[in-house]
């Protein structure tokens, strides 16, 4: 490669105002492309994570269990009793499913994925206490003191249906409307009394992050007397729902990334035409079409590859502060906002993102190299035609 | 082996208002120019004086002819090969100055010899010697845009010469200049052609400029004809 050819794609990167708007643009659709992947990404794993510490842990096995925690693949083991509920306020009512559960449940992990509220001066009280979630209480007009009826959906024919008397004792919220009005809490001695067969038994365990995907690897060594099932199989329909939406988003942001190529490719066309003369001179005084090519090549993908990484860095800043700022948003009765979960901890999915920006690079590579082809076309002899 | 010889060229082209009858410009036309020597073409508007210049350069083919420079018959090269040519044996000069906006005088020079590989280094002092004796020292570093008609065209020079080419085809190189300006760039041009032994094939409509070189030729019914030798 001739120094020229540098030196030509340098100054036409310095000068051109056409390829410096080039730049800007491919940043200003690679930085929402960016914010997108990892806002949904982000949003997708928040969700999984609620859904799994605050549902059914990674691993639910059904009944008893003799599982022990090992700290290293197994980090938490916890028995819980659940069964279904009605909740009758004196405004409204309410359905949930109600986890009996020890004091040991809301360990490290679980806690991060909740935020409780709790009132010191309530009065005491002989009836046993629940935790509403905040929007629960919100539906049955209820605040923490408050009592409601709850009738519980028998787990056995021989069952009596009764209402039973309960005291909000605290609320709690997760971020997760959805997830939250779905659930409640109570003690594990009281929801025994609740739910007295042994089928509302079950163990909850919770693996290390890096087996998330990889449950097989610890039931496998279950008996084969033990029921279970994982997380993805326990919210088939929201994990099914988060693998297609995935997959329609990254190829909604392909589509995106095409058109933001086929713009550099358009740019680099218009560049030919309006270096028609310089390209001519060049070639007058003896620059190869290989040169020409080259050199407007490497200038408009050089603004195409910077417009990129500005682009993707300018999308993980936004990634990393947008969530306070829609939360904040959310906060202010924007009731859009109410149903998706907005407290999630960013995580960048580095091989989708590659796999995009990759794309548009390609793309743009292609496509350059397609409208540069008419370079070949330019002639010296049209300077004399076209001065 | 001369700089450049042209041997027995046929030009025509097709008639634009009846496609199968065919126009002929140039007619056996045969010229050589030796080294160090200058060589005038003067004629009417629309004689083929351009198109001769343009054929000579290898950036027009001939309908028939050949045309040899340094030995090599330049109407067989590809546009490619020409390029490469034109780049190491040929300098052009036109009426337009055809200059790169992107850069300054002092670069613009270099760019032919950048183009043939050279390094920056390798050619920054033959670059800034033909700007001094062109009298644009104190114009390198300016930006195309802020230099004047003749001071464009005297960069032009500077280019046209920066590779040492055997032969520097000139096509109306002051056409568009001032008296004043004009005189000032054939005085130049001619002067530091003879300076560096190169060889000159001019066109142009100044009998006065055209009386300057060794040789002056009439181009007349799509032939040359010699007016003026100098002794």
């Amino acid at each position: 490669m001739n120094r020229f050819t540098f030196f030509w794609a340098v100054r036409k990167i310095l000068r051109r105002s056409r390829l410096t708007g080039c730049m800007v643009l491919i940043c200003l659709v690679t930085a929402p492309l960016v914010l997108a992947l990892v806002f949904s990404s982000s949003m997708m794993a928040g969700i999984t994570n609620k859904y799994i510490y605050l549902s059914n842990g990674h691993i639910l096995v059904h009944g008893l269990s003799n599982i022990e925690p090992d700290k290293t693949n197994i980090i938490y083991v916890d028995t819980v009793i659940s069964g279904s509920a009605l909740a009758y306020s004196s405004d409204s009512t309410a359905s949930f499913v109600i986890k009996g559960i020890t004091n040991s449940y809301f360990n490290e992990q679980r806690q991060k994925q909740l935020t409780f509220i709790t009132e010191e001066n309530i009065n005491q009280s002989n009836l046993s206490g629940i935790t509403l979630s905040r929007k629960t209480a919100e539906n049955l007009n209820v605040k923490i003191g408050d009592r409601i009826a709850l009738m519980i959906v028998p787990d056995s024919s021989n069952s009596v249906v009764a209402p039973k008397i309960v005291r909000v004792n605290s609320l709690f919220y997760s971020g997760y409307d959805q997830l939250d009005e779905n659930l409640a809490f109570v003690s594990y001695d009281y929801a025994r009394t609740l739910f007295p067969s042994e089928e509302s038994i079950s163990t909850e365990i919770l693996l290390s992050n890096s087996l998330m995907d990889k449950t097989n690897v610890i039931t496998s060594n279950f008996n084969d007397n033990i029921k279970y099932s994982t997380w993805d199989q326990n919210n088939i329909s929201v994990y099914q729902n988060f693998v297609t939406s995935r997959q329609m988003i990254i190829i909604i942001l392909l589509l995106i990334s095409c058109v933001a190529a086929y713009y550099s490719a358009n740019i680099a066309q218009q560049m030919i035409q309006d270096d028609m003369v310089e390209i001519a001179t060049v070639k007058l005084i003896g620059g190869s079409n290989k040169l020409i090519v080259a050199s407007s090549f490497i200038s408009v993908f050089t603004v195409t590859l910077l417009g990129v990484i500005i682009g993707f860095f300018l999308g993980l800043f936004i990634s990393f502060n947008i969530g306070p700022f829609l939360s904040h948003l959310a906060e202010s009765g924007i009731s859009a906002f109410s149903y998706y979960l907005l407290d999630f901890d960013i995580t960048i999915p580095y091989s989708d993102i590659f796999l995009v920006l990759s794309s548009l690079l390609i793309i743009s590579v292609i496509s350059i190299f397609i409208s540069l082809r008419k370079t070949k076309r330019i002639s010296p002899i049209q300077l004399f035609t076209s001065l | 082996m001369h700089p450049l010889e042209i041997n027995n060229i046929f030009k025509s082209f097709k008639a634009v208002e009846n496609r199968n009858e065919y126009i002929t410009i140039l007619s056996g036309i045969s010229l050589t120019v030796e080294t160090g020597k200058s060589v005038s073409i003067i004629g009417k508007s629309g004689t083929g004086k351009s198109t001769l210049l343009q054929i000579a350069g290898g950036l027009d083919k001939p309908t028939s002819g050949h045309v040899f420079c340094d030995g090599v018959d330049i109407t067989t090269l590809n546009d490619s090969k020409a390029s490469q040519f034109r780049n190491r044996k040929i300098g052009f000069i036109f009426q337009a100055h055809l200059l790169l906006d992107d850069f300054n005088a002092l670069e613009n020079v270099m760019i032919p010899a950048l183009i043939s590989g050279k390094s920056k280094k390798q050619v920054l002092d033959r670059a800034k010697m033909l700007l001094s004796d062109l009298a644009l020292e104190d114009r390198m570093f300016h930006s195309t845009g802020t230099l004047s008609g003749g001071e464009k065209q005297r960069i032009a020079i500077c280019r046209a010469l920066i590779n040492e080419p055997d032969i520097i085809l000139a096509d109306e190189p002051t056409g568009s200049l001032d008296e004043e300006n004009a005189l000032e760039v054939e005085e130049l041009l001619l002067s530091q052609v003879k300076k560096e032994n190169r060889s000159l094939l001019l066109v142009t409509h100044n009998i006065e400029f055209a009386e300057k070189c060794d040789y002056m030729y009439l181009l007349k019914n799509h032939n040359l004809e010699l007016l003026r030798e100098k002794n």
